[in-house]
Formats: structure tokens, sequence, C-alpha cells
């Protein structure tokens, strides 16, 4: 056996990320790794690249136990890795960037030989048939561009174990189509290949074998030709459905938000979204599929390429988020420490920061009205804090999710779109965001929400849109979907629409 | 241990950090009390509250800029330029009034620059006003071939130096008066309130609506006005208008803002702990000079200070980034 890993377990503050994963791999094969998001396949190539370490659970190398202390460890194991997030240095060449680490030179190692890294840079892009300039500037460079930089520096070491995470999720077709000539030159040689990707047809035109992953766990290993499309989705899926559906009859509500022909490059492709006051519009995914994207435009904080919105049936043509905020248009970021609140501020200055010119009296807001408003929409809200002075940060994660939610409430949106309500909130907060957003919708309140979990979507929503490659894959009525339908349409090819 | 809950050393850090000006002025002002004669009499205070003016007012601006996460090094170049600017109109035979205003408006209009180039260029504003702190000290060289420039017009002098209204002195009333409006501005004002906002989390602002480069535009703008307040009382007190004539003052006026707590990486300042840092300083400059301490003994013990106050401000804060 080339590599293995055994009974893998890791630990993240409150979440339980790998639990006894396993996973081997021969030479000479491409091995697959699938699995919904979050489902533990980036932080088990992360260990097995030595980025992270495992809990519990041994890495073989050659059938010998092996650890490592960092990255440097796996690299001279012999194991090379790819990842979504590009280490490519910008203000460098493609040639610096190739052979960082590892530049030739002369005089007793003192001087950079700026020739000879030239050549072999050149030589490099050559025996792989990438045709870029060794002296170009990397930040310049596409981000497909960057892609097969950083895929060549890593075929350049000589590999024994590459390690691919969604390697063509920013390739165009003719990139893509010269990955796949060099992930099976590589397999030629005998290096074995990890390849993690959402695109079903890659993984059959490409892997000899797959593992799938589910929630942490392994659930099974098989050879590519003895599984097809509909086992892999049962296994990636496979739990309870959730018993509550909802279903408002969309049709005889009245259009809040209508969205023809979107477009903003790279991410979003002609998307037509029709949202209705009173229901709750689920956005289902991949990561990357440009579901952020989309209510970003919606909500005014980038504008589109091409398209046409109407909010209430008068043209909607956000300039700002100023704009959207101005016309009840409330966007709730994902991204809940970054974007979403100011943490070191109290609670109170974060629920009425939107809401600020509305408690001014004529231009002076009072202390006092600013503690008010806070107090009542924490009441709303239930969220748990001493009071309104306490700093958000030190509040639990469920508590600032509704803190989150109250600010955005707090300015009586008539739309509003919610990207991940529930990440990083325990199942106990869990029920009662679902609860506050059932609540949101039955107030009259359009509500379109994201989520990368299928139960949670099917608990909350009304109708679920699922979004493939910055495209609509499909819009179904919650009552009649299954998770292997959505995920079905999850996985529809880019090209095929 | 989660970020964001203070553990018992953080705590006490926090604490020590939002004592130090105060109880670093009781230190200074008991020290001096002790160590000279002349130190604690009206006579010496009133002095000190009259010279400590300047400071007070670019104190107050930078507490607005750095509560922004921005910083502002041209202010003691511009003092001393608009310090010029106004001796010499004034010695061109235009009335005093004239000069204020005409002083003000540049204050204004140079702010305005600063925030301008800052915040369209997308420059850290360090760069922006270092490059204007250049500039000024620069014009006020050519302005005035390296001499001082000095302030003949009666009047002027005594109203803004000497005069008093109601028993205080007028530049008390001034530096009073601008404190009430900023501290109105930063805790009662929306703009004000979201300057906090924009401080802490400038991503987070900017999807509730709050317009950045205008709030840092008119941050900086104020910065300008108080830096004009500032250069016409520094005029009145020296008599004359000279190039480099305030050289600690920059340094003075960032060191109260740290000593008052504020993050340099924004979103935390107090206008009250600045006041008290800058009365700090102000008292330790006082001090130092009754008891003839040599002026680079002087900047040591400000630095030693302004360390402490950093220090604390990053214990305090703990690991938060």
């Amino acid at each position: 056996m080339l590599f293995a890993l055994n009974n893998i377990t890791k630990r993240f503050p409150g979440v339980l990320a790998l639990d006894g994963v396993q996973l081997d791999l021969r030479a000479g094969e491409v091995h697959a790794v699938m699995g919904e998001n979050g489902a533990g396949k980036s932080t088990l190539m992360k260990i097995a690249a030595g980025l992270f370490r495992p809990d519990a659970g041994e890495i073989l190398r050659d059938g010998q136990p092996i650890s490592f202390a960092g990255p440097a460890d796996a690299k001279a194991a012999g194991i090379h890795s790819v990842f979504q997030e590009l280490t490519i240095l910008p203000n460098r060449t493609v040639a610096e960037n190739l052979l960082i680490g590892r530049e030739p030179t002369r005089a007793g190692g003192f001087w950079l030989d700026k020739a000879a890294m030239r050549a072999e840079a050149q030589a490099i892009l050559d025996r792989l048939g990438i045709k870029l300039d060794p002296d170009q500037s990397a930040g310049t460079l596409s981000t497909g561009q960057r892609q097969m930089v950083e895929i060549a520096r890593a075929c350049a070491q000589d590999p024994k174990v590459l390690i691919l995470d969604e390697p063509t999720s920013s390739l165009g077709r003719a990139e893509e189509e010269l990955l796949f000539a060099l992930v099976r030159r590589l397999r030629g040689d005998n290096v074995g290949i990890l390849y993690i990707t959402h695109r079903m047809s890659e993984v059959f035109l490409l892997s000899d074998r797959i593992t799938v992953l589910r929630d942490g766990r392994y659930v099974l290993t098989g050879d590519t030709a003895t599984l097809d499309r509909p086992a892999l989705i049962r296994a990636m899926v496979g739990r309870d459905v959730a018993e509550t559906r909802h279903g408002v009859d969309a049709g005889a509500l009245p259009v809040a938000l209508d969205a023809r022909g979107l477009t903003r490059a790279p991410a979003v492709h002609g998307v037509d979204l029709t949202l209705h006051a009173g229901e709750v519009l689920g956005i289902a995914g991949l990561m990357g599929a440009g579901r952020t994207e989309i209510a970003r435009l919606l909500a005014g904080i980038d504008r589109p390429d091409a398209g046409e919105m109407t909010l209430f049936d008068a043209p909607y043509a956000p300039r700002g988020i100023g704009d959207a905020l101005a016309r009840g248009v409330a966007y709730v970021s994902e991204d809940r420490k970054g974007l979403g609140l100011v943490l070191p501020l109290s609670v109170a200055d974060n629920i009425a920061l939107p809401s600020l010119g509305r408690l001014a009296r004529h231009g002076v807001v009072a202390p006092g009205r600013i503690r008010e408003f806070a107090s009542e929409w924490m009441g709303k809200l239930g969220v748990k804090a001493a009071n309104g002075e306490v700093a958000v940060e030190t509040l639990s994660g469920g508590n600032q999710q509704k803190v989150s939610l109250a600010k955005w409430l707090a300015i009586l949106p008539k739309v509003i779109l919610l990207d991940e309500p529930t990440r990083g909130v325990d199942v106990g907060a869990k029920a009662e965001i679902y609860a506050l957003i059932r609540q949101m919708a039955a107030d009259g309140t359009a509500v379109l929400a994201i989520s990368s979990e299928l139960p949670e979507l099917m608990q909350i929503s009304d109708r679920i849109a699922v979004v493939a490659h910055g495209r609509i894959a499909g819009i179904v009525p919650t009552a009649g979907a299954t998770e292997e339908s959505l995920l079905d349409l999850a996985f529809q090819e880019g090209n095929a629409a | 241990m989660r970020a964001g809950v203070p553990t018992g050393q953080r705590r006490l850090a926090r604490l020590m950090r939002d004592a130090l000006p105060y109880a670093g002025l009781v230190a200074v002002v008991v020290f001096f009390s002790l160590a000279s004669d002349f130190f604690f009499n009206l006579r010496n205070f009133e002095r000190l509250v009259t010279d400590s003016a300047t400071l007070m007012l670019v104190a107050f601006g930078m507490t607005l800029v750095i509560l922004l996460g921005e910083i502002d090094l041209s202010v003691g170049a511009v003092v001393a330029l608009l310090a010029v600017i106004l001796a010499q109109i004034m010695d061109a035979g235009f009335s005093w009034p004239l000069a204020v205003l005409a002083v003000l408006g540049l204050g204004f209009a140079i702010g305005l620059l600063n925030g301008v180039v800052t915040v369209l260029g997308d420059i850290p504003s360090f760069i922006v006003t270092l490059g204007m702190m250049a500039i000024a000290t620069g014009l006020s060289f050519v302005f005035t071939g390296a001499i001082s420039i000095a302030i003949m017009n009666e009047p002027f002098l005594m109203l803004f130096y000497d005069a008093r209204f109601l028993g205080l002195p007028v530049p008390l009333w001034i530096t009073g008066a601008a404190f009430t409006a900023i501290l109105v501005f930063m805790m009662r004002t929306v703009p004000g309130r979201e300057l906090f906002a924009v401080g802490a989390n400038p991503g987070a602002a900017r999807l509730s609506g709050v317009p950045l480069r205008r709030r840092k535009i008119t941050v900086f703008a104020i910065m300008g006005v108080l830096v004009a307040m500032a250069a016409i009382l520094s005029a009145a007190r020296l008599g004359s208008g000279a190039p480099a004539s305030v050289p600690a003052l920059t340094l003075d006026a960032i060191a109260a803002v740290i000593i008052g707590g504020a993050s340099l990486f924004g979103g935390r300042a107090s206008l009250v702990r600045t006041l008290m840092g800058a009365a700090l300083i102000a008292v330790l400059n006082n001090g130092m000079v009754l008891m003839n301490v040599n002026i680079d003994a002087q900047y040591l013990v400000k630095g030693v200070i302004i360390l402490i106050a950093v220090v604390l401000e990053r214990l305090a804060s703990g690991a938060r980034t």
C-alpha cells in the first residue's frame, strides 16, 4: 500500500470533523474522495498533507507508520498537495513561484541563478504542456492559470502521492483537458492521486476507486466501475429526512423580488428567480456554486453585469447596500464574525447599527433610545445576554446569530436574505432560529435562505432552488423534494444546462 | 477558552489600561508638587491650561482619526504652517478676523485633502499624512525663508492668549467648546456612533449601510479644522508664526490618545480618557520645564509612558485580531 490513513479522528472546538475515518491509496491509481459540504473531505486531505495533526489514528507510508509535524514532513515523504486556497505569490514571476524554496543558486548558495531558474521553469512548463511565460508576474495570471502554476509546482517535485482538492473549480475547458491528461500521465508514472471534486462526471471519467464520507464518518470505498450515480448520491446523503414540511402556495402570494437573467462573471450566469412575500425560498447548492454571489447581487452589494430585477413590481437596480436597505432588502452574511457583527461593540450598538438613522431625532441619537430599542429586539429574538451593554464577542455562537438576525429584523425589512443562518450554532439554538425564520415568513416577509445543510432547507423552506455552476438547476416545492433529488440537481453538469 | 471572554489576567490589564490616564495624571501632579516649588499654584495651573490648549485640540481630533484605525502624522507640521500663514496675512495688513477665517478654511481644506487622498487612493493614511507633513514643513520654510514672523496685531494676541471670559482664559473656553462638540458628535450622532463600527469592523459596517468613505473624509476634515484652531492658539501664545514651531505636537497628540487606552487598530477610543492623557502629557511638559529637565530626557520619559500604554492595550485586548 502506497499510503493509508487509518481510524483518523479530528476534533475542532465544538465539532467532531472526522470520526475514525479510513482511506487507502495504491500506487498508480486515481482515488476520488466524495461527500457533501462538511463531510470532512478537506480536513482529511489536510491531515494527509501534514497541515493538521490528527487527534487519533495512524498514517502509513509504504506500510510504515509516519507522523507529520508540518507540511514539510509530508513533502519529504513525497506527498504533495494543491488546495483550493491558492498559495501563489502575486508579486513574483511564474518561475519564482514554481521553484520557491528550491531556487537554483551559484557561488556557494548565496546568489540566485536567474538564468538557471528560468530554464528550469521553462522545462517544467514544457514537460507538463502548460503554455505560460516563466517571466510573467503571477499577479497578472487568471485564477485558472494560477491554479495550473500551483499544480505544476506540485508535479515538478516528483510526488509519490498527489492530493488535488477541487482542482477544476477555477479552470476553463482547455485547462481542464490539460489537467486530466496530466493526471493520467502521473498515474502512468505510478503516482497515487487523491482527487476531491464535486463534479460527478470527473469522478467517472478519471477515478479508479471512490471513497465516500458523510458527516465526518467513513461510508464506503468501491471500484468506480461498480458504482453508479444514484448509488453515490445515496451513500453521500443516507440519513433521516426531516419530518416537518412547509409548503405555502407560492403562486397565491404577491411577488416581492423578481430577478431575470441575473449575471455576474464568473460566478452567476443568467439566474431567474422569483421570491414571494410570505414564503421561505431555500437555496441549495454545493460550495462554490454561486449561492452567496446571487444573494450579494440581490442585496446590492455587487452589481450585475446583466439582468433585471423588480421589487414589488417596481424596477430595482440598487447602486449599493444603502439603496437596497432603503428599499427594505436586508442581507445577513454567512461570515458572522467578518461581515456580520462588530464583535468588540455591545449587543445594543450592533442591533442599532443599521437603524441609527431611524432612531435619531434632529440628528441626535439618545443612548437611552438605543438601549430601549435593542432590548425590545433582544426580547423578540430571545437573545440571552446579561444586558445590551455586553460585548457581542462574549456571547455564544447561537446568541451571536440571534443578535445578527435582530439587527436586520429591526430595520423591518420586506425582503430578507439569510446566508447560512445557522452556521456555528448549536442544535438547540438552531431550532429556535428555524422557528424565527418561519415567523418572519408568517409575518409577510419574503425570506430567502441559503444553506449547505439539506435537512435544514427541507425544514424551513416552502420551495427550494438548487444552484449549480452559477445557474438555477431547478426549483422544487419542498413537499415533493428528497435529499437525493436535490443533490442530483446540485451535481448537474455546468455545460449541460 | 473562547476569544473575547476575559480571563483574570486580561481583566486586570483592561482595568490598568482604563485607569492609566487617571492614575498617571494623579501621579505626575503629586510628583511635581513635591519635587518643584513652582508647580502647585494657581498661576502655574492657568499657564498649563493655556499652554496645553494646542495639544488638547489636536488630541481630540486624533481620537476620532485613531478610532477609525487611521493616523494623522501631519498635524504638527500643518499647525506650524497655518501659524506662519496667519502671521503673514496679518503682517500684510489684513484684519485678524479675516486671517482667522482664512486659516480655518485652509485647515479644513488640508484635512479634506488628507481624507480624500486616503480614501479615493486607497492609500494608508500613515503614508498620505507623512507626505502632507513633508509638504507643510517645506512650505513653511519656503514662505518664511526659515525665520519666524512676529505677530504685531495686539487685539489678536490679546483675545487668543490673555483675555478672560467669566474669569477663565479664552483658550480654555475654546478647548472646552471643542471637547463638548466632539463628545456629542462621537456619542450622540449617527455618523459619530457609526465610527466605532467602522474602526472595529469596516466590512460589517459597510454591509450595515454605513458610507465608509464619507465617514473617513469627514473625520479628516474635522481634524483639519481642529488643527487650524490649534494653529491660531499656538500663534497667539508664541506671538509669531515660525516653521517647526511645535516639534513635539504630533507625537504628544498620538501619545495622549494611546495613553487614553485607544487601540491603534481602530474601534476603541475614549475622548474623556484622551483628555486625561493630554493633561498628563501637558503636566509632564510643564513640570519637566520647571525642573530644568533637558528636552531629550523629556522625550525619553514620554516614550516610556507610551510603550507602557501600548503594551497594556495589547494585553487587555488579548489575542483579538
